[in-house]
Order: structure tokens, then C-alpha cells, then sequence
């Protein structure tokens, strides 16, 4: 097996890293506070230099990489941009919303919807989760009744990251009040169809620069033109979003985690107490240890995700796995920095504990730790 | 072919009495891998698919069925609740590895998982592809 990059993504690598340290990594806008913001400075640099558009075709704008050229792409935005609150809004965009247009929609639907996503002048969204229904996301009870040529969508979607400032969603609604799995159908919305509004932005532990709120639906008409692949089809494309989520949206994750750990070392090397610098003593470089460990092992799995992902083959299982593992490494991989810092990592001003703030939400969306382990139980055959 | 048939082969074509074993263990060997070498060459029997989709099917995925006998080529898997979510996925990954094709997004339609005989079709349309 040959893990190395070839020379094209050891270029694309440094370019992402280059651009975000340079055009996105403005120390305001990583801590807002209880202030919700979205960059709109740092969207439209980032549709600029392509980075909304990896994953579209060339034909609509899009740089068309490849899957495990996408991994490495998005580990690199995550290393390099220090607002985790932009890339978890970018990476919902790309793979929450884009992709599943890209993988499901029509032709007429690429043709309409994914250069505006491309370049940016859509922002998108993807609604699923509502108040009464998150991991147990089939009892959802926003429903699409076919009349005539249009839709009506009748419901709420809750926790929607986007939502203030997105264009265009991807909804998932019931045609029935039935449970069952082939009742549940994707739709392309747009902010501008008549029966859709918004909540007020959450104010949010962290992710401060990836708003987030509530969306109704109310005899909201959706063209039948905007149903995505058929009707019935919602929960394949759900779980293909979602496998999509839990691997690019968690390279991401490790790109921060590499950055963490490269951040510590250099304060551990430096900072002396008893004479000596304190990564001379085992109780801090066994912390050290322990991120280089899971970091290895994190990108390892993600790799082998883009490889198959390459090849067409599904990624369920490890997308789950990942999921599970990155989240659970890259909370105590925050947790740790924060720690080793001392009182200086415990400060605002020092930038550190923003990254605990961000990380403890990576355990709940796209699946909570729980949801992730009972998977992984059942395709052992358990339960 | 094993490397021991091979010299059994030559050792015992002199005497032509032992041509009796020689033709039991041609077959066997043919045999064991004459599926597998159908199936590179999509000339899979339809059955075969089936059965063998039905076995990993009630091995441990549908709920209340482990006897593939049981369970009717056109019985409402998705709608009667014996195929739930992860069970779709587990027998997307399934078909993937077992029968060696890319299955892509646009494979990922409901109508392909209903029943036994949607996943034959997809099965035998995929193969036939390769």
C-alpha cells in the first residue's frame, strides 16, 4: 500500500493551508463571544479561491477533485483557518448540501443549483433534525403533500447550522405520518419559495461563526421540479449526506487537532518550570503522546474512507467509526491543550479554550457518540 | 487447480484403472471454483444471487428471519419492517464486497431494496455491467 501524496495534493495541501493562514485567519473571528456572526469576508475568499466548489464537477465551476484528494483538501482547510466556526460552515455547505444535489439531483437540478453553490452566491443548508426528533430522525414530523405540480411542506426544522444566511436547503419531509422508511423524501428549498421562515439565531457554546437556528414550514410550495431523485428515496440520501458529514467534516477536525498539537509542543519546549522545559516531564509529554497517537490513527481511517469513497465502495461503517473516534480525540485533544497551557490556556485572550468550545459539538451532530456506537453494535449483529 | 492434483494427474495417467478418481477430483475442483469464475464472467445463474443474498439476508439482518426458506422472493422487506436502516446500509457494503461491483449513488434508490427480487435485478444488472 502506498500512503504518500502524490505531488498534485502535496500542492493543493500547502495552497489551502497558505490561503487560510493568510486570507482567514483573522484572530477576531475566531472568538465572538455571544455575539452570532457570519463571515461573510472570510465566504467569499473562500469561494474565491475554490474551496466551496472542490467537490462540484468542472462543468458547473467546480474544481472536480477526487474523493481522497477532497479528504486531504479538507484536512487542510481545517489545519489552516483557525475559525472553526467558518469551516463547519463552509464544510455543511460542501457536504450537507452540495453533495447531495451533486450525487442525487437531476440533470436540470446540477445545472441550476450547483455553479450558484460553487461560487458562492448560494449558501446552503441542510434540515433534518427537528425539536422533537434527532437521532431518532424517521419520527420527524414535517410532512410534503403532493398537490397538483407543487409540494407543500408543513413542519419545523431545528438546529439548522446555515439557516439565518442559507439560499437554498436540502428538506427532508414525510409524505405520511407512518414510520416507515420509504415515506420520507429530499427537497431543494429555497429561502424565496412562499411558506418558509426563520428563527432567531442560537447563541452556542462555541462554533460562533457558523450561525444557527430554527426553519418553518408553512403550506410552504415547493415545486415538484425540486423533489431530489424520487419520492421515497429521502433516507438513502440522508445517510449518504451523512456519510459524507462524518468523514470530510471531521478531516477538518483533524487538521485542528494537528494544528493543537504543533501549538503545544512549541509552548511545552519553551516554557520552563524547575529549571527544565516542562516536556521533560512524563506526566506532559505522555499528553503529547497520546495526540500524535490519535491523530495517526484518525488520519489512517480517513484516508482509507477517500480510498473507497475512490473506488465507488461504501464507507458506512468506517464513516461511523470515524465519526466516533475523531470526535471523543479531539475533545480531550482540546481539553489537553488546555491544560498543558496552564492558566494561560484557561484564558480568552490566549485563543486555546476556544477550541474546547468548538470541539464538544463535533459528539452531537451528525450523530451523537451514542448513535455512532449502537451502529457500529449492529453491524456486528448486535441487537 | 491444487498442486498435488496436478501431480496425482500425471502419476496415475499411466494406469488407466485410476481413471475413476482422477475424474472425481477434476469435478471437485472445477466445481469449487467454477462459480466464482462465472461470476467474473456475469454468467451467474439468476438463483445463485438470490440464494445467496437471502442467506447473508437471514443470517442476521432481518429481523425475526433466519431461515432463507422462509422468506418470500416478493415480500415487502422495507414496508413490513424486517429491513430497517442499518440493515440497508449493512447489505449495501454486502453486495459491494460479495459480488465485487461499485455500487454508486445513483444505485441508492428504495425501489432496488424493497424486495429480494429488486436486489437480484440490482445485483444482475450490476454484474452484468462488469
Amino acid at each position: 500500500m502506498d500512503f504518500s501524496l502524490d505531488s498534485e495534493q502535496i500542492q493543493l495541501k500547502e495552497a489551502i493551508i497558505k490561503f487560510s493562514r493568510k486570507k482567514l485567519d483573522n484572530p477576531e473571528n475566531g472568538n465572538k463571544g455571544s455575539n452570532m456572526h457570519f463571515s461573510y469576508d472570510g465566504w467569499k475568499n473562500c469561494a474565491e479561491f475554490g474551496i466551496l466548489g472542490l467537490a462540484v464537477p468542472k462543468i458547473y465551476g467546480g474544481l472536480e477533485l477526487d474523493p481522497l484528494t477532497l479528504m486531504i483538501a479538507a484536512e487542510a482547510f481545517g489545519y489552516g483557518c483557525r475559525d472553526n466556526g467558518l469551516v463547519f460552515a463552509v464544510n455543511n455547505h460542501v457536504f450537507a448540501c452540495t453533495i447531495p444535489i451533486l450525487k442525487f439531483g437531476s440533470v436540470e437540478q446540477k445545472e441550476r443549483y450547483l455553479p450558484k453553490l460553487a461560487s458562492g452566491e448560494y449558501i446552503g443548508a441542510h434540515a433534518m433534525t427537528e425539536a422533537g426528533s434527532g437521532s431518532d430522525s424517521f419520527s420527524m414530523q414535517t410532512t410534503a403533500e403532493l398537490r397538483g405540480d407543487k409540494y407543500v411542506i408543513n413542519g419545523s426544522k431545528a438546529f439548522i447550522t446555515n439557516a439565518p444566511v442559507a439560499d437554498v436547503f436540502i428538506v427532508f419531509a414525510k409524505t405520511s405520518k407512518d414510520r416507515e422508511l420509504g415515506n420520507v423524501s429530499a427537497f431543494i428549498v429555497e429561502r424565496s419559495f412562499p411558506g418558509i421562515s426563520k428563527g432567531k439565531p442560537f447563541e452556542k457554546m462555541g462554533l460562533q461563526n457558523a450561525p444557527m437556528t430554527e426553519i418553518y414550514f408553512d403550506e410552504c410550495e415547493v415545486p415538484v421540479q425540486n423533489l431530489l431523485s424520487k419520492a421515497g428515496d429521502g433516507f438513502l440520501i440522508f445517510n449518504t449526506a451523512v456519510e459524507w458529514e462524518r468523514s470530510y467534516i471531521f478531516a477538518s477536525h483533524l487538521g485542528a487537532m494537528k494544528r493543537q498539537l504543533e501549538e503545544c509542543i512549541n509552548y511545552v519546549k519553551n516554557r520552563k518550570q524547575f529549571d527544565r522545559p516542562i516536556s521533560s516531564f512524563q506526566a506532559v509529554s505522555n499528553k503529547i503522546a497520546d495526540m500524535k497517537m490519535n491523530i495517526e490513527l484518525a488520519e489512517l481511517m480517513l484516508y482509507k474512507i477517500g480510498w473507497l469513497k475512490k473506488k465507488n465502495k461504501s464507507s458506512f461503517l468506517e464513516s461511523t467509526i470515524a465519526k466516533l473516534f475523531i470526535s471523543e480525540k479531539y475533545i480531550q485533544a482540546s481539553l489537553d491543550a488546555i491544560q498543558l497551557h496552564g492558566a494561560y490556556g484557561y484564558m480568552t485572550e490566549a485563543g486555546i479554550e476556544q477550541g474546547l468550545r468548538d470541539s464538544v459539538a463535533s459528539a452531537i451532530y451528525s450523530g451523537t457518540s451514542e448513535i455512532q456506537r449502537d451502529i457500529i453494535a449492529r453491524w456486528c449483529g448486535l441487537g | 487447480m491444487g498442486s498435488f492434483t496436478i501431480r496425482y494427474l500425471f502419476s496415475t495417467l499411466k494406469n488407466i484403472n485410476n481413471i475413476k478418481p482422477i475424474l472425481v477430483i477434476l469435478s471437485m475442483s472445477i466445481t469449487k471454483n467454477l462459480p466464482y469464475f462465472l461470476l467474473r464472467k456475469g454468467l451467474y445463474m439468476t438463483d445463485n444471487y438470490k440464494e445467496v443474498i437471502k442467506n447473508y439476508l437471514c443470517s442476521d439482518i432481518l429481523k425475526g428471519l433466519n431461515d432463507a426458506g422462509s422468506i418470500q422472493d416478493d415480500r415487502m422487506l422495507i414496508k413490513d419492517g424486517l429491513l430497517d436502516s442499518i440493515g440497508i446500509m449493512r447489505l449495501i457494503t454486502f453486495l459491494g464486497e460479495k459480488f465485487n461491483f461499485e455500487l454508486s449513488e445513483e444505485d441508492f434508490k428504495m425501489e432496488n431494496f424493497e424486495t429480494i427480487n429488486d436486489i437480484n435485478k440490482l445485483v444482475v444488472m450490476k454484474s452484468n455491467k462488469q
